[in-house]
């Protein structure tokens, strides 16, 4: 039997998490949540991930911190990072810094799976 | 017998300790039923949240879920529960979640508010709708943008920001900035929320502006397109500042000629913003002769430009920043002390020999930022 891959589902927001998480599950993954940078970066390091999602208002630590720590650590972890339309300016750092794909808010969470799986390379 | 000083000093004490007593009790009270409330609300919503869940995944249909969320009693709390979703969602999810908020009676009891409530439930109604991106509803936020009550300006902005018709940004930058007051950056922080669709507007509105500023104003349809920026209040260039600034924080390089266009007349409030803007999106246009700027009278312009030389690294522009380590502000003579730091080795010997030279002010910045850079001297 084939395992479940891990995601890492990092976003504060606690009902948009839980949506997500719900989602991928009922696609076949499993997920770890985190509801701030410190949680999604113990997790990122410490778990076996497949892929993380990665919202970047986050409290403790954002995302961009978050992908600063992990990506020297998981060069070739795959990161989908997540953030509201009005500050899109923060993708441009994020991608700099080696996210695989963005997604901007509001987005649909098939969406995110779509890119999730292309990430994974999947599809 | 008490002296009767004493007995009013007694009487004043007594009133003080129930005062005070029925105060703490007050507090009490008050804390235990916010806990309580709170508490509630966290149930409902976990209660909602499966139920939520389900139905968006087909598992629960429409007529299913609304006969188990409907609450009459609990519209803030729905509202409250949905929030999130509404900001975050798009297509068919958010499609859904408006079909089951109107089918719950959440948008009808809005809408009610919106017409016909007190102050704050109309304040809510607004950021409701507009959340719920209902068309319908936007005839009445736009007729609360000229209220004199600051927050209903503020929520009529705010739900026409998001319930996504552009088409009304002018109407509600006017009346932020007429009607309420905002600084530049609370009504830039509210009309952000239009999001990037905006930004050909705002230039299409400042070509318009530079158009004026050169003369060539007898254009009908231009004057057309300025008709919502009838001043009230404030000044005209007020405008042009907050748009500059929102192309500034959505980065919208394609602003860039215009802003060079509107920098040449601009009045140095506007230069400042524009230098910002500039540094927000990391670049300027390529061909800008920042020369007029680093020597600009207004303190605040030479700094911005100082920080903004970065972007282009004119090399023609470094006998002016080496002067301006002169400058009497100490942040043109900082900032202009980094730029030179940044300008290669060039720049850096400029700092060497000034930190060691005659001139007091020049030395010791030049000194502190060879410091900071841990360059030795």
């Amino acid at each position: 039997m084939t395992e479940k891959q891990i995601i890492l589902v990092a976003e504060d927001d606690p009902g948009l998490n839980r949506l997500i998480s719900f989602k991928l599950q009922k696609e076949g993954y499993q997920v770890i949540s985190a509801l701030d940078g410190k949680e999604a970066l113990n997790a990122a390091l410490n778990e076996n991930v497949s892929a993380i999602t990665l919202d970047i208002m986050m409290p403790f630590l954002d995302g961009i911190q978050v992908l600063k720590k992990v990506r020297p650590v998981k060069p070739d972890l795959p990161v989908i990072v997540l953030t509201v339309k009005s500050r899109e300016n923060d993708l441009h750092q994020a991608l700099e810094l080696g996210a695989n794909a963005y997604m901007t808010k509001p987005f649909q969470p098939e969406q995110l799976i779509e890119k999730l799986k292309q990430v994974l390379g999947s599809i | 017998m008490i002296d009767p000083y004493l007995r009013i000093l007694l009487y004043i004490i007594i009133v003080l300790a129930v005062i005070i007593t029925l105060l703490l009790l007050v507090i009490v009270i008050n804390r235990y039923l916010v806990s309580v409330n709170k508490a509630k609300f966290t149930a409902k919503k976990q209660e909602w949240e499966g139920l939520y869940l389900n139905y968006l995944q087909g598992d629960l249909n429409l007529i299913e879920i609304a006969g188990l969320m409907k609450d009459k009693k609990r519209y803030y709390w729905l509202w409250r529960f949905f929030s999130p979703y509404l900001d975050m969602l798009d297509g068919s999810d958010f499609d859904k979640t408006k079909v089951l908020c109107r089918e719950i009676s959440l948008i009808g009891h809005y809408k009610q508010k919106l017409e016909h409530g007190k102050l704050s439930e109309k304040a809510t109604a607004a950021r409701v709708l507009g959340a719920l991106r209902c068309k319908e509803s936007v005839t009445g936020m736009i007729s609360l943008l000229d209220s004199k009550h600051q927050l209903l300006v503020q929520s009529a902005s705010l739900g026409l920001a998001k319930s996504g018709k552009s088409e009304t940004f002018f109407s509600a930058a006017r009346a932020l900035l007429d009607n309420t007051y905002f600084t530049y950056e609370g009504a830039t922080e509210i009309l952000s929320a239009y999001g990037e669709s905006v930004a050909p507007l705002m230039v299409r509105f400042l070509e318009g502006e530079i158009e004026i500023l050169n003369g060539e104003t007898k254009d009908e349809s231009l004057e057309k397109k300025k008709k919502p920026f009838e001043l009230k209040t404030v000044d005209p260039s007020a405008y042009n500042s907050v748009m500059i600034d929102l192309l500034g924080f959505f980065k919208y390089r394609e602003a860039l000629p215009t802003l060079q266009g509107l920098m040449k007349e601009a009045d140095p409030e506007t230069i400042v913003h524009i230098l910002k803007a500039f540094l927000s999106i990391g670049e300027m246009p390529a061909n800008i002769d920042l020369k007029p700027y680093l020597e600009h009278r207004y303190w605040v312009v030479r700094n911005f430009s100082a920080r903004a030389w970065r972007l282009t690294g004119d090399r023609k522009a470094i006998p002016i920043l080496e002067k301006l380590l002169q400058d009497q502000s100490w942040w043109v003579r900082f900032n202009s002390a980094e730029a030179l730091s940044e300008a290669g080795e060039s720049g850096l010997e400029i700092l060497r020999i000034k930190a060691e030279g005659p001139e007091e002010s020049a030395a010791a910045i030049s000194s502190y930022v060879l410091r900071r850079r841990g360059v030795e001297l």
